[in-house]
């Protein structure tokens, strides 16, 4: 770090395609300019060109301006020499020395995203290997370099054409544990280039299973608040279920989604919502946490929608769910579009309709097999049917002290005694139902008394919904501060 | 069961348990009602509550339903059509089919229509005859309908077409009179002119028992009887001067309202919506009110028996007591229904479904009430039950079957429906046949219930703020939405299947 290398910087834009002249006028900087021209010869014109502060002013639009702005302006660098037609090679080599020597993760950001020509350009260069054929990796540090080993990696990961050897399952672990979030931060789109990288490598190699713990780590580390839903969320939710490893994703699920936020991450899509929550769903129904997964298929199936769309694959599952988890289904939140909450006519509504009566839930099951199959429900239907003698059970409670088990088995249209014995067991142990089996067989149902509720429970809700109303108290006054909201009110 | 009042051989024990809505009316007619001495039904006394065509009606409505009483139904029925006031042929082939249907009707042995009517040329003569007189008023009424039309006078047009349409109801041709009387609407000068016409309309939509227009009529009724207001038309345009003195101390409004309470009832009735029904029969009418429509369209005594019913069958104790017992309507005073009152009130539950049972033959006959009585008795006993239990906190089950007079797998079936409709909060002991109140620990529940609509609430605004947040970051679905990650999907619900 000898001098310090410091550009004006343009956003880094969600679209790579931004032509490279346009942000060198901006740019007071030769050697970035000696990059530029050293990939295509694209600069020849932009640059002389004056830097001008109105292209400035309106480039930088994002929270990185007040960053480029307290820094100092800096001193030109090492120039290597301009090539008319350089290697890929050369070039990598000409950045390796300003990753190497620049100290600003902002300028650099930018620099590597918009000096280097064409995305593919750009990919290629980053992705090729120096002109003595060594690893540019290996001369970087995770946690100095985090930005220019981000680019890299990133690259090196995605790309299909690369000459360079593969990178080492160590050494994306290393990063993912050791890279600088601050730094990070300033390149988000290459994040998440990453967190796919690490993803179809691991699938390429047959082994899905080795990217969860660094898309784990890059995830946790990443992310200031996990609360906050990263383009890496999807990613590593769906890498999880296509391993069949559980249990890893369940300290990301634990924390519910509540900030959105596209000034921090600007290529968040809608996608990135749908693709978590249902995912993050199918994982947590595979885990039998029935009443998180209900949450999680809940919100899916009623995000926000403009115009028609024909995904009810959320609210499908959500109403296998809700069966298992209520013993009917539920009704979705007033604003969910019509187009996905409406089920009639589907084998899903008439099963909601008739469950747990076990003969008619059989004979739906059977019927529409197939449909239940093509929506990829039948395992999870499976586990509906196999309830629903249970929720009949239940039901059952509510009406009788004392039953027989043979009456029982009348009631819920199981044949078999000792089948019928074995299932109030069952619910017994698992505190489904109060109640006890003499010797006789007949069953005797406890009073289901709602569990004693002590100070500190009562205390801890109280607390928690006096935060809630300080927060939508905020909200409300940052609402009313609102300048279009004032406009609008006052017309 | 056994003392059903129903035929044995259709599967009837349903319809009359089943407390399912529908059961009565859609199986109404497809069984026959016995009268024996245990379900009493005096057909002239029945029958003298109405005269004229309403009675005429009734009786084919008993031919059709009743096989012992059917014989002594079709003698009255043809004495009364030839009454000097009858004209009309038409009803002398509806009463022989009627008859013919019943007798061929399975399982039914009735004396042959031969037997009853031997020889036919007398009313064959009188059906020639009543023809002929009518075609001559027809025509008669149609010249003056003619000649008024082109002298252009409002009112006497209005009258032709009045008088057209009673001449087509007293013929049996309803299609036509209801259209002489909607043509008459656009000669109505003043509102007391439209009053009538609507009273005329409705007089006829009862009488033929299609029930979907009257609120219609109601309603317009209403309108036109507001826009009459004090102004203290003489009420002999709508038939109540002629009841003599007492009559004019009648108000019209009290009069007409009490009509269209009465109309208003009778189609909730129909419609199977007794809350409704109950608070319309409720309305204070007497015979003076309900003059002329008293004895020819429907008997004061069957309207007591419909209030009575209804107002059991929906309404509360104290409601009852104050609406019904202590007011002056007619409720409590149909045949029986003092009996059925006073049982009710004193708890005597066998007693109230002994005197229901005792006059359902009565009931079933009755054409307005008949498609309900199932319904009725069904919404009564589920109400005694409820009233029954209400004290106890545990009661055994023969106890019980004591007081209503059923076994005991009867009141085990009843209370379980009950319960399972939460009409009852308690659990059966079915091992000892106890019903036991459910003991709630309120505190408790309601502390449960706090919590957790807390955190119901809770859940909810925070799904609002992020669907807020999405919104405001422009994370909107917009195309039809991509199949999320199908080898997720698959590998999930194999991993459930296993």
């Amino acid at each position: 770090m000898t001098t310090d290398h410091s550009l004006p910087t343009p956003p880094p834009t969600a679209t790579p395609t931004i032509p490279s002249g346009t942000a060198a006028t901006a740019s007071g900087s030769q050697a970035a300019d000696q990059v530029s021209a050293a990939v295509a010869g694209q600069s020849t014109s932009t640059s002389t060109t004056a830097p001008t502060p109105s292209a400035t002013e309106t480039a930088t639009t994002t929270g990185q301006q007040e960053q480029q702005q307290e820094q100092p302006q800096p001193q030109p660098q090492p120039q290597p020499q301009p090539q008319p037609q350089p290697s890929p090679a050369e070039v990598l080599e000409t950045l390796l020395q300003q990753i190497v020597t620049s100290n600003s993760g902002p300028a650099l950001a930018s620099t590597l995203l918009t000096f280097l020509g064409s995305p593919e350009a750009r990919e290629a260069v980053l992705a090729s290997v120096t002109p003595g054929g060594a690893d540019p990796l290996e001369a970087l540090d995770a946690a100095q370099h985090t930005v220019g080993v981000l680019f890299i990696l990133s690259a090196r990961l995605t790309s299909t054409t690369t000459t360079a050897p593969a990178v080492p399952l160590a050494y994306v672990q290393n990063f993912c544990r050791h890279f600088h979030p601050e730094e990070a931060r300033h390149a988000p789109e290459r994040v998440t280039l990453l967190a796919k990288g690490i993803a179809q490598r691991a699938e390429a190699l047959g082994a899905v299973g080795t990217a969860i713990q660094p898309l784990y780590d890059l995830l946790t580390r990443f992310s200031p608040d996990l609360s906050c839903l990263t383009t890496i969320h999807p990613v590593f939710v769906t890498t999880c279920a296509a391993s069949r490893s559980f249990n890893p994703a369940l300290p990301v699920l634990a924390v519910p989604i509540s900030q959105i936020s596209t000034t921090l991450y600007p290529d968040l899509r809608y996608q990135d919502h749908l693709i978590y929550h249902y995912t993050g769903g199918i994982i947590l129904t595979a885990l039998r946490r029935y009443a998180e997964a209900a949450e999680f298929f809940e919100l899916c199936a009623s995000a926000p929608v403009a115009g028609p769309t024909g995904g009810q694959e959320a609210a499908k599952k959500l109403l296998l769910v809700q069966l298992i988890l209520h013993g009917k289904a539920l009704p979705l939140p007033k604003y969910t579009h019509p187009t996905v909450s409406n089920l009639k006519g589907t084998p899903y509504n008439a099963l909601a309709k008739v469950y747990p009566n076990l003969e008619q839930v059989h004979a739906i099951a059977n019927k529409d097999k197939n449909a239940f199959v093509a929506d990829d429900n039948y395992g999870l239907l499976g586990l509906v049917v196999e309830r629903a003698s249970r929720w009949a059970i239940r039901k059952l409670t509510e009406t009788y002290l004392t039953l027989s088990l043979a009456e029982i088995g009348r009631a819920v249209g199981i044949n078999d005694v000792l089948e019928v014995r074995k299932v109030v067991l069952g619910m017994i142990e698992t505190g489904e139902i109060a109640a006890s089996i003499d010797a006789s067989g007949s069953v005797t149902f406890a009073d289901d008394e709602p569990a004693a509720v002590s100070k500190a429970e009562i205390d801890r809700a109280l607390r928690v919904a006096q935060e809630q109303e300080q927060v939508l108290r905020r909200l409300e006054r940052e609402i009313a501060r609102n300048k279009d909201y004032l406009q609008k009110v006052r017309l | 069961m056994s003392s059903m009042d129903v035929d044995p051989v259709e599967d009837v024990e349903m319809t009359y348990y089943g407390a399912s809505q529908n059961e009565g009316s859609s199986s109404r007619g497809h069984w026959a009602v016995i009268v024996d001495d245990t379900h009493p039904f005096d057909l002239d006394t029945y029958i003298s509550g109405y005269s004229g065509r309403a009675a005429i009606d009734r009786l084919i409505h008993i031919i059709s339903l009743s096989p012992s009483l059917a014989p002594q139904a079709f003698r009255r029925a043809l004495e009364l059509l030839t009454a000097p006031t009858q004209r009309d042929p038409e009803y002398y082939k509806t009463i022989l089919g009627t008859y013919e249907a019943a007798t061929n009707r399975h399982g039914v042995r009735l004396p042959p229509l031969e037997e009853l009517l031997p020889d036919h040329s007398p009313y064959l003569a009188w059906v020639e005859e009543t023809n002929e007189r009518n075609n001559a008023e027809r025509r008669k009424l149609e010249v003056e309908l003619k000649t008024y039309t082109g002298n252009m006078i409002k009112e006497s047009i209005r009258m032709a077409y009045r008088d057209l349409a009673s001449f087509y109801r007293t013929t049996g041709s309803f299609e036509n009179s209801l259209r002489h009387l909607t043509k008459s609407r656009e000669f109505c000068a003043t509102t007391q002119d439209m009053l009538e016409m609507c009273l005329s309309v409705l007089e006829l939509l009862l009488e033929q028992r299609s029930f979907s227009h009257i609120p219609t009529y109601v309603f317009k009724a209403e309108s036109a009887l507001d826009s009459v207001g004090t102004s203290g038309h003489s009420s002999t345009s709508l038939g109540i001067g002629q009841s003599g003195a007492a009559a004019k101390k009648i108000d019209l409004h009290q009069a007409v309202e009490a009509k269209l309470a009465l109309c208003s009832a009778l189609s909730h009735l129909a419609n199977g919506n007794y809350a409704k029904a109950t608070h319309g029969f409720l309305h204070p009418m007497s015979v003076l009110t309900l003059t002329p429509w008293a004895g020819t369209i429907v008997s004061v005594g069957d309207i007591a028996v419909y209030a009575t019913l209804c107002a059991l069958a929906t309404l509360g104790r104290t409601e009852l007591r104050a609406r019904v017992i202590e007011s002056e309507g007619l409720a409590g005073e149909g045949e029986g229904m003092k009996e059925l009152l006073d049982a009710w009130m004193a708890s005597n539950f066998r007693a109230v479904l002994g005197l229901l049972e005792k006059f359902s033959a009565r009931h079933l006959l009755d054409p307005l009430l008949g498609p309900h009585v199932a319904n009725l008795t069904a919404l009564i006993r589920t109400r005694a039950v409820v009233l029954y239990f209400q004290p106890f906190a545990t009661i055994r089950l023969d106890r019980m079957s004591a007081a209503f007079g059923w076994t005991v797998e009867d009141t085990e079936r009843e209370v379980v429906a009950l319960i399972q409709r939460g009409d009852i909060h308690g659990r059966v002991d079915t091992q000892n046949k106890i019903l036991r109140a459910r003991s709630t620990n309120h505190r408790a529940q309601l502390y449960a219930h706090a919590l957790k609509a807390g955190a119901e609430m809770q859940s909810a605004t925070n799904k609002l703020l992020l669907r807020l947040q999405l919104q405001q970051a422009n994370l909107v679905v917009r195309k039809t939405q991509p199949p999320p990650a199908p080898t997720a999907t698959a590998g999930a619900s194999e991993h459930a299947e296993q």
